[in-house]
């Protein structure tokens, strides 16, 4: 019937929106099933225009609509009767400076996003919604999608640089709702500099989204862009938008249009709105149930209008139905995802780092018990990267408790394994700012593993690196002290150790070293104990006692109550002062009343001294004593490993 | 970062040496609602430069390291606030076919410059000049000017032969740190970072970085800027990344001009390996993410992409990209879910892309909770 006419017809397809039949109940259809009846619907947004001007009147029957080229039978549905969404986009980013330009005050943005949504707000029925994205250095959702009435907005971060790209793809990302269309309106300023999208992949989501996108040049940003990259290099990469892609082209695939700049002003949102707002409302809404194609992938749509065969049709490409999802795994770690518990032995480092998470140590400890192959856990996690790649406190702590099990390893290579974990994560643990107390007291721990395993000749040059980090830290001072007497004192420590080092480490030596850790009043009286201990081996008994007099009477750490009392019954009893000796065993006993070391110290003394029938009791104790019975002594060697939990404990806490 | 906008402390006239003193008391957010409210710092500038001297030593020897550090932190203060409004006024001068580029600093710069100097008259730097400077650095990242950092050099190629850049009023701030902190390794990084914007000096950072690659502190950084100034040369035009991605389009990456998006990816490889900063982690998966989608491997970048969620849940840049890349598979659901529940998380959380260029501007919170804290002291 138009056929005739000399006027250029313009039939622009917009707002594709797969949408499931109001009522239907979830998806039944296989993978590539094809379309059945009544199951789901797609609804399109068609306006026809006549050289820019609404044409009315059309019906269903004027449209030929075929889905990747099958014809298809098409009801139309009055827009009247859909409910709006709108996305309003104000790029609210730097102002640069340019002859074309002017820079708006923070408030003065405020004012004007306030009239601009006001104005919107005005023109949208009690049924319809908006919600506001700002783009600026983040794209922030001001507020959500919600009913118009009294929006407004009191604060914004303003004057960052544009992710124009990202603010665009978040608007278009939003899925349609059943019943509603949804109307994308972006303020756009300035070019893109930080977006993680690239143009292209903004003309991608377009082709696909379910909005119509209007995009209206606020101001230019060619000559400001120019002048602003001169003074100072926003940009991340070269600016987002550098291909080809034009707005103008991603706002035709979604059914909308670009609104340009004028060539010397700016534009305001409102003036574009009723325009917009009234050719969405005024358009056509056609409605069709896919028959006779594959249900999932991209569906290539064409429309005509054949009564008027010379009409210039812009049209959506088509649209996609989804396939089920599939889901890939992270890149390495464990993710933060919490495997279910397992009955058996924990075999990988997943496994481990879900007991981990858990937060019970005692159920970490022994899952590295059990663990069959530690070397493998370790190398998962030095091949595979950490567990908790955003808490690398959390990711320290189970370093140590991964390493201080690999220590006391089966084979040497384990244990070898664990030495070097260790020693990599030594350098792994520095903040990026600079030495802190959590990695002095990482480094306290670590070195108390060393210690607990005797490997002195790695813990001398270990704890010269930690000091270095942390001088002030006493508990590394102290363990500098403990190593030292480890491998001036003890073959197990020296072995493996060379002859050259070995001969920088002598008694004297060690002694110096706990004489420095006495300045500090954390460690000082275990400085002075084990000064003392060293002294008494020496055969410096005197000296010994004057350490031991040193020490805090009221010394709350038990241990080091009981090491106290026991070192001194042992020099007492050396300098043949055995009454005080005795009372020093006693002492020790009731400072930790199932100590083995104790019990024999005071037992012998007393078989000399004529009190057989205690001597006796003593004995029968030790011989009965319960495997499970515990003297801190039998790990004097061991030095500071005696507080790893302890130590692990603050660390946790610090993590916290 | 933006500014928060909306602040309702009305524009004053400004006393520095009040403003020092509500500083002084720990009234500090009052002060920088102050300072925001100024539209023009050159005052306080001049404030600061007459009376900011005497103002430090007003109260004696013993206070008179905390008055230091007080002024200079506010100089700072106001630097951070004034920044976006203002920074330098680059001049072309033309004389007898030559063109002189000169620069004049404002306000912010200045204010930088003027707490910078107060500091160093110290003969030897202490703990918190180092802090004070590392804040100030990352001021000034964030203003990502490499000619207030490292001097107006003009590289080969930067401009042309007849162009002369006056050298007269350079601030060098990077230089200051050098001296004063030869071993720091943030002011090292510090100088490729100022240049790795700058097309002339791309070699000379380059050299920087890889010069840095074994060093423990930043080693992993180094590694990571290196890997993006490589996939920053091998796409850098291109568009590919999600034209190559997009729709099952089998297209075939563009041929690189210059860098290897596989050297790209292998120098991320070895930044997470270098690291536990999950700042680097997150960068270094997010842009194998990046590098994988050029090559054409989805499934491997839509790992890369997760791989980088799972250290920041919520981050913006990953949250798009991977939303994008799954919507544009058909995997419209998953990928619209993951951008709204995204954008709908408050407090936005930082986002290491976003603030790529800003640099040590991330530390910025703790750096001024450290000199705050020794003020309040």
């Amino acid at each position: 019937m138009m056929a005739g006419r000399r006027l250029a017809m313009a039939v622009v397809l917009a707002g594709w929106a797969v949408l499931r039949a109001e009522g239907s109940g979830p998806r039944q259809e296989p993978p590539q099933a094809v379309f059945r009846a009544a199951t789901e619907a797609v609804f399109a947004d068609v306006s026809v225009e006549i050289s820019g001007a609404r044409m009315p009147g059309l019906t269903a029957s004027d449209f030929i609509l075929t889905d990747n080229g099958v014809p298809q039978r098409v009801e139309s549905v009055d827009p009247q009767a859909m409910p709006i969404d709108v996305t309003v986009i104000e790029d609210v980013s730097h102002g640069t400076r340019s002859p074309w330009k002017f820079d708006l005050s923070p408030r003065e943005i405020i004012e004007r996003v306030n009239r601009d949504i006001s104005a919107l707000a005005a023109m949208l029925r009690p049924e319809d919604r908006i919600r506001l994205l700002t783009i600026d250095t983040y794209v922030h959702q001001v507020f959500p999608m919600q009913p118009a009435a009294g929006v407004s907005i009191s604060e914004l971060a303003t004057d960052g640089a544009s992710s124009a790209n990202d603010g665009l793809i978040i608007a278009m990302l939003r899925p349609g709702e059943p019943g509603r269309r949804h109307l994308v309106i972006a303020g756009m300023r300035g070019s893109d500099r930080t977006s993680a999208a690239e143009r292209s992949a903004v003309r991608e989501v377009a082709r696909q989204s379910d909005a119509v996108l209007h995009v209206v040049e606020r101001e230019a940003s060619q000559l400001g862009d120019r002048h602003n990259q001169r003074n100072r290099s926003w940009g991340v990469l070269p600016s987002r938008g550098t291909d080809e892609v034009t707005l103008a082209g991603v706002a035709a695939l979604t059914g909308g249009t670009v609104h340009p700049i004028g060539v010397f002003g700016t534009r305001d949102l409102i003036r574009e709105f009723k325009e917009i707002v009234d050719r969405f409302r005024g358009g056509y809404v056609l409605r069709y149930v896919p028959q006779g194609v594959k249900r999932d992938g991209w569906h290539e749509i064409a429309v005509r209008v054949p009564a008027v065969p010379n009409a210039t049709i812009r049209a959506r490409r088509g649209y996609f139905a989804e396939a089920p999802a599939v889901s890939v795994p992270a890149a390495s770690g464990a993710t933060g995802a919490a495997p279910t518990a397992r009955p058996m032995a924990p075999a990988t480092l997943q496994d481990l780092a879900a007991i981990f998470d858990r937060g019970d140590d005692g159920a970490v400890q022994r899952a590295l018990r059990q663990t069959r192959d530690l070397r493998r856990v370790m190398r998962e996690y030095r091949d595979g990267g950490t567990p908790w790649p955003g808490e690398p406190k959390r990711d320290a702590i189970f370093v140590l408790e991964l390493a201080a099990s690999g220590v006391i390893g089966r084979d040497a290579e384990t244990r070898d394994d664990a030495l070097a974990l260790l020693r990599e994560y030594e350098d792994l643990v520095r903040p990026p700012l600079g030495v802190d107390a959590f990695e002095c007291a990482w480094h306290g721990a670590a070195i108390s593993i060393l210690q607990g395993a005797l490997r002195a000749g790695v813990a001398a040059e270990t704890v010269d690196r930690q000091i270095a980090r942390c001088p002030a830290d006493s508990r590394l001072l102290l363990a500098r002290a403990v190593i030292g007497d480890q491998l001036a004192s003890t073959s197990t420590a020296r072995a493996g150790v060379s002859r050259e080092t070995l001969a920088d480490f002598t008694s004297s030596e060690a002694l110096l070293r706990y004489e420095a850790a006495m300045k500090y009043p954390g460690v000082a009286d275990e400085a002075r104990i084990r000064a003392a201990w060293l002294a008494y081996r020496n055969g410096q008994g005197p000296s010994a006692l004057a350490y031991l007099d040193r020490v805090q009477p009221a010394i709350a750490d038990p241990i080091l109550r009981y090491f106290s009392h026991l070192v001194r019954g042992q020099v007492l009893r050396s300098m043949k002062r055995f009454d005080e000796a005795i009372a020093a065993y006693r002492a020790a006993l009731e400072a930790w009343p199932t100590a083995q070391s104790a019990r024999v110290g005071l037992m012998t003394l007393t078989v000399t001294h004529g009190d057989r029938r205690e001597a006796e009791m003593l004995a029968e104790a030790v011989q009965s004593a319960p495997a499970t019975a515990f003297d801190p002594w039998w790990f004097y060697w061991q030095g500071q490993y005696l507080d790893f939990s302890a130590v692990l404990e603050q660390l946790r806490e610090m993590a916290r | 970062m933006g500014s928060g906008a909306g602040s309702t402390a009305a524009a004053q006239t400004l006393v520095a040496t009040n403003l020092l003193d509500q500083y002084l008391q720990g009234r500090f957010e009052e002060v920088v609602a102050t300072l925001s409210a100024q539209e023009d710092l050159n005052d306080l500038v001049e404030q600061l430069k007459r009376d900011g001297e005497t103002w430090v030593d007003a109260d004696g020897p013993s206070e008179r390291a905390r008055r230091e550090l007080t002024a200079a932190t506010l100089a700072l203060e106001a630097a951070r606030v004034g920044e976006i409004k203002e920074w330098k006024d680059p001049q072309e001068l033309g004389v007898a076919g030559y063109t002189y580029l000169i620069t004049f600093w404002e306000a912010p710069t200045k204010l930088l410059e003027w707490g910078c100097a107060l500091l160093r008259r110290s003969e030897q730097p202490g703990p918190m000049e180092r802090w004070w400077q590392l804040a100030a650095m990352a001021v000034a990242q964030r203003a990502k000017d490499d000619e207030f950092l490292y001097g107006g050099v003009n590289f080969p190629g930067r401009y042309s032969r007849t162009t002369m850049v006056s050298p007269t009023l350079e601030i060098e701030h990077l230089r200051h740190l050098r001296e004063r902190f030869p071993g720091e390794p943030r002011f090292q990084i510090a100088e490729p970072i100022a240049l790795e914007f700058v097309p002339s000096a791309v070699d000379l950072a380059t050299k920087m970085f890889r010069a840095l690659q074994d060093e423990v502190d930043v080693g992993g950084e180094a590694t990571l800027r290196l890997g993006a100034m490589e996939l920053r040369h091998a796409t850098a035009g291109s568009g590919a990344r999600s034209r190559v991605a997009a729709g099952g389009s089998t297209a075939p990456p563009p041929v690189a001009p210059r860098g290897s998006v596989d050297e790209a990816l292998a120098l991320f490889r070895r930044a997470e390996s270098l690291t536990r900063d999950p700042w680097v982690i997150y960068l270094s998966r997010y842009l194998s993410g990046w590098a994988l989608e050029a090559k054409n491997h989805p499934v491997e970048a839509e790992r890369a992409y997760r791989g980088a969620l799972a250290v920041l849940p919520r981050a913006q840049s990953v949250s798009v990209s991977l939303g994008s890349l799954l919507f544009r598979q058909g995997r419209r659901s998953e990928g619209s879910a993951l951008v709204e529940r995204m954008i709908a998380a408050d407090p936005m959380p930082p986002d290491p892309w976003r603030e790529y260029a800003a640099a040590d501007y991330r530390f910025w919170p703790e750096l001024l909770a450290r000199l705050r804290a020794e003020i309040r002291r």
